[in-house]
């Protein structure tokens, strides 16, 4: 978390709210119980309260990001009472994420992104992928979403049951990774109505953008690296989608010493 | 039943460090201003305008417009000892 690409002394002093979520991986992750199932972002689970709880605490006491003093967060974020879950490895049809970042399956990893509250995807209709990522899509390019407005990170924890849907009909998780960066965005005409839109601000994305055309399609991923796609929570029709801040952090992973 | 547990200081003592404030200066008139713009939209504009005002009211010999690298991010300390040598009155821009 201390890496500078990870800037977390940016993230201190935020007026977003926006916490490092920590992604955690391997066998080590199970056998202390983080939970990556039912209510992995709730209450109950003591390793996934404690661990983010100290994380928390030593950026309040240490890092001294006190709201209204070192830190000028509006809202600040619940994601700030703890940030920590596995991924739902018993019930994924998928590869981890750790493995898809070329970790073996043994390997104890985290990776964190500085991302906010969940937004919830309910969609207990969709029997398809098109459908179904067409939703996820959705809650992805939310205007006041930092996302639309700079290279940001984003995690989606997709709900197994949807995940499911996706693998039973041939897409693997490499596929819904592209699909969901090709098809989220909105168009420049849409985002030009509310939110945080500046012409400058799209001239200054990583990607080329025509802010002055109104049918230009403005994707909320500019990179696909920065996509964190995982599956996570208990079975149900449901997929989690936390946006990322627009300070310019990347996030980081690594094994860590047990 | 909590008062035998040992609470352990994570601050370790520390943190009680000051830094002294440089002394502010009654008058700007003859002085060199610093400007440094933290890269949000308009700060720029901003620090141009108070810049001018400054120098039209308050009879500042010249003013040095300098940006950082980022607005989430620290000025570099090169950046911070180049502007400390040449002005003797600096003005952040901060906000968006």
């Amino acid at each position: 978390m201390l890496r500078d690409e990870f800037n977390m002394n940016g993230v201190q002093g935020t007026m977003h709210g926006v916490a490092p979520l920590m992604i955690v991986s391997g066998p080590y992750a199970q056998k202390i119980g983080i939970n990556g199932g039912n209510g992995c972002f709730g209450p109950s689970f003591r390793a996934n309260a404690t661990i983010g709880r100290a994380i928390r605490l030593m950026m309040l006491n240490l890092g001294g990001g006190i709201a209204g003093i070192g830190s000028a967060t509006i809202f600040a974020t619940p994601m700030r009472y703890t940030a920590c879950i596995a991924e739902n490895t018993a019930q994924t049809p998928w590869e981890t994420l750790s493995v898809s970042e070329g970790y073996a399956e043994i390997d104890n990893v985290i990776t964190c992104a500085m991302v906010e509250s969940p937004r919830l995807c309910f969609d207990d209709v969709s029997q398809e992928p098109d459908r179904l990522l067409n939703g996820v899509a959705d809650s992805m390019v939310a205007m006041g979403s930092w996302n639309m407005h700079a290279r940001s990170d984003m995690v989606v924890a997709m709900g197994p049951q949807h995940a499911t849907i996706c693998a039973k009909a041939g897409m693997s998780r490499s596929d819904v990774h592209s699909r969901l960066c090709r098809i989220a965005g909105r168009k420049v005409r849409d985002l030009k109505n509310g939110g945080n839109w500046r012409r400058e601000r799209a001239l200054g994305f990583p990607i080329k953008v025509n802010p002055d055309d109104d049918d230009f399609f403005i994707p909320a991923i500019k990179d696909p690296i920065d996509l964190q796609l995982i599956v996570a929570g208990g079975w149900g029709p449901c997929t989690a989608i936390c946006h990322g801040w627009s300070g310019g952090s990347r996030a980081v992973h690594g094994i860590y010493d047990v | 039943m909590a008062n035998d547990l040992g609470f352990i200081d994570p601050t370790a003592g520390g943190g009680k460090s000051k830094v002294a404030l440089a002394p502010r200066p009654m008058d700007l008139a003859g002085k060199v201003v610093g400007l440094l713009d933290n890269t949000k939209e308009q700060g720029t504009l901003i620090l141009e305008t108070i810049g001018k005002a400054l120098q039209e009211h308050y009879g500042v010999a010249r003013v040095v417009l300098r940006s950082k690298e980022h607005y989430s991010k620290p000025a570099t300390a090169a950046l911070i000892d180049e502007m400390a040598q040449e002005v003797q009155v600096a003005i952040a821009a901060v906000g968006g």
